[in-house]
């Protein structure tokens, strides 16, 4: 895969009536390691997507996929999307709609039925072949859908939601899945399921209210040292953040936002051992506070950075 | 050359789904079976009796004097089945073409064929889908209009004739038809929902028909009303003259190119 960025949009946006879906988006994705694309509810993850497939035009600005505009007929067959809502065409065996869909990437008859037979095997679905999409649940029709994103040899797979739907062993089989071909293409993954997005991306893109927030890589985002976060029982009260910041070496305490029964608390890196003393000393005044725990990770996850990066007024 | 490859797995893909899918077939058979019903009825007699003069004063009085000279003047059961059929193609065309790009716009289907082919592409094939299918009927249907006259036919002489008078018949409602289908282009386009382009296609002519019946209009005003469908085409195709139902058709593959354009104009613009 090339350095050179596989997408890039200048002055993005896109309105529908008075709603700015996308503000102002300015980004160079350059091809490699699965980007992900998060962002709370109408954050306009599903709109970028659509505008970069040449579903919706942009309302301004400009976007490029693979040095080309998305409806350009260089682009065909090189970008594919598992859209959220599409459907497949009633009546119809799976198989054949596959095998039509390879036809327009350029496969002949023969070869197009052995290539959506190879994609269908992926999926682990090769028994519904023959089967039309009203006989299939909606777990195997996001599956079908997944599969037809890997016929050919598409340079950009765009998958908006790949996991949402699916049972656990499913997702993972699917996750498996991405992981054994991104080396060969990149991915760029919307999900709300930030843990896979943490799983399978290199790097990570945050949109909130149409702008994005952050642009960076997972690692980076992602401390792994100098953070405690709780998950409680109830939400903590005021009076804990005073207690715990007079724990040694602690730097910051975060109360999350009523119901959210979640603490942080940030301390100063001084190392292994210093990093288990603070973390004994909160866990003594949680206890001493009579504050119940369910859960303790060292460091932060995405998901609560994402939280703390997409909270109201945080911008 | 791409292009055209597309088009086609597209148009395969169209047509496969038309004779296999529950609304294809349902066209087919209420296609087939009313026709088999009228041609019944002209293959008993009926024909025949049209094409008396004391019928001539009937025809007249229900449509214009050339639609009694046509009947009078040209082998009668074909020239019977040329009034009924003009009379209904725009509805059965309605029929079977109100789902080119409905579907694929309502359902978002659309969005597997974007990242693969060109919009152009799609709209040529939707179109072209639908055409082969209304042509497909409307050749059956003429085929066996012509095989029913030629059955009532007493005069073995006339078998030339009849035959030819078939083929023009039924090529007329082919290229009469085109225009609906390409109305419809424009219509489902817009409506992106089957149902909905067949209740505004099939209401909006109806609607129009009734309002030149009861709406006096004369003069230039009539003549342009009458032209904004290719209904306004149809006292043309009903003469006994060929020069008439020659220039009917080249209106009508007028009005293919002018709903064709608009239907692409629309359908390039909306949202996938």
């Amino acid at each position: 895969m090339s350095d050179a960025p596989i997408i890039v949009t200048e002055g993005l946006g896109r309105d529908f009536g008075d709603k700015r879906a996308l503000d102002v988006i300015d980004l160079a994705l350059e091809a490699g390691a699965p980007i992900g694309l998060v962002g709370p509810n109408g954050a306009g993850k599903t709109t970028f997507f659509s505008v970069l497939c040449g579903f919706l035009r942009p309302t301004r600005g400009t976007v490029q996929v693979l040095g080309r505009p998305p409806l350009h007929r260089d682009v065909h067959g090189r970008v594919a999307i598992l859209p959220q809502d599409a459907a497949f065409v009633r009546g119809v065996p799976v198989q054949s709609q596959l095998a039509m869909l390879a036809e327009l990437q350029g496969f002949s008859a023969k070869a197009a039925r052995a290539e959506a037979a190879r994609v269908l095997q992926l999926v682990l679905l090769a028994d519904a072949a023959k089967k039309s999409p009203e006989m299939l649940s909606h777990g195997m029709l996001k599956r079908i859908a997944i599969a037809q994103t890997f016929l050919g040899a598409p340079e950009l797979v765009l998958l908006d939601e790949p996991t949402a739907g699916l049972d656990p062993a499913t997702a993972s089989e699917m996750k498996n899945l991405i992981r054994s071909l991104d080396k060969e293409r990149t991915f760029v993954i919307s999900s709300h399921n930030l843990q896979d997005i943490e799983e399978l991306c290199g790097s990570v893109v945050i949109l909130d209210r149409g702008k994005i927030v952050e642009h960076r890589k997972v690692a980076e985002l992602v401390s792994r040292t100098s953070i405690l976060t709780f998950r409680l029982e109830a939400d903590p009260p005021e009076a804990i953040v005073a207690k715990l910041t007079a724990v040694a070496l602690v730097t910051r305490v975060e109360l999350g936002r009523p119901g959210e029964r979640r603490l942080a608390v940030h301390f100063r890196d001084e190392g292994e051992s210093g990093g288990n003393k603070t973390q004994i000393a909160v866990l003594q005044a949680l206890t001493a506070a009579g504050i119940g725990m369910i859960e303790m990770t060292r460091g932060q996850s995405l998901q609560d950075k994402v939280i703390e990066m997409t909270r109201p007024g945080s911008a | 050359m791409r292009a055209r490859r597309h088009i086609g797995v597209l148009v395969k893909q169209d047509l496969r789904y038309t004779f296999s899918s529950a609304r294809g077939l349902l066209f087919l058979i209420f296609f087939g079976m009313f026709w088999g019903w009228v041609l019944s009825k002209l293959a008993g007699g009926l024909g025949e009796q049209l094409g008396t003069p004391q019928a001539g004063f009937l025809v007249t009085w229900l449509f214009d004097a050339n639609v009694a000279r046509l009947l009078q003047e040209r082998p009668v059961t074909l020239a019977a089945y040329l009034v009924v059929a003009a009379m209904l193609t725009p509805l059965f065309a309605m029929l079977a073409s109100c789902d080119q790009t409905a579907t694929d716009l309502g359902t978002r289907h659309i969005r597997f064929l974007i990242p693969r082919v060109g919009r152009a592409e799609i709209f040529v094939a939707r179109l072209i889908g639908a055409s082969i299918l209304t042509t497909i009927a409307q050749l059956l249907a003429g085929i066996a209009a012509t095989i029913v006259a030629l059955v009532v036919n007493k005069d073995p002489g006339q078998t030339g004739a009849i035959v030819a008078y078939g083929a023009q018949v039924t090529g007329f409602l082919i290229i009469y038809s085109l225009p609906i289908v390409a109305l419809m282009s424009l219509i489902s386009a817009a409506m992106a929902s089957v149902g909905l382009a067949l209740l505004v296609g099939v209401g909006g002519y109806a609607v129009l028909g009734v309002a030149m019946g009861l709406v006096p209009l004369k003069g230039a005003a009539a003549t342009i009303v009458s032209f904004l469908v290719p209904g306004g085409l149809k006292p043309y195709l009903l003469q006994p003259e060929l020069g008439p139902a020659l220039a009917a058709c080249a209106g009508a593959l007028g009005y293919v190119a002018l709903y064709s354009f608009l239907g692409w104009q629309v359908f390039r613009k909306r949202n996938a």
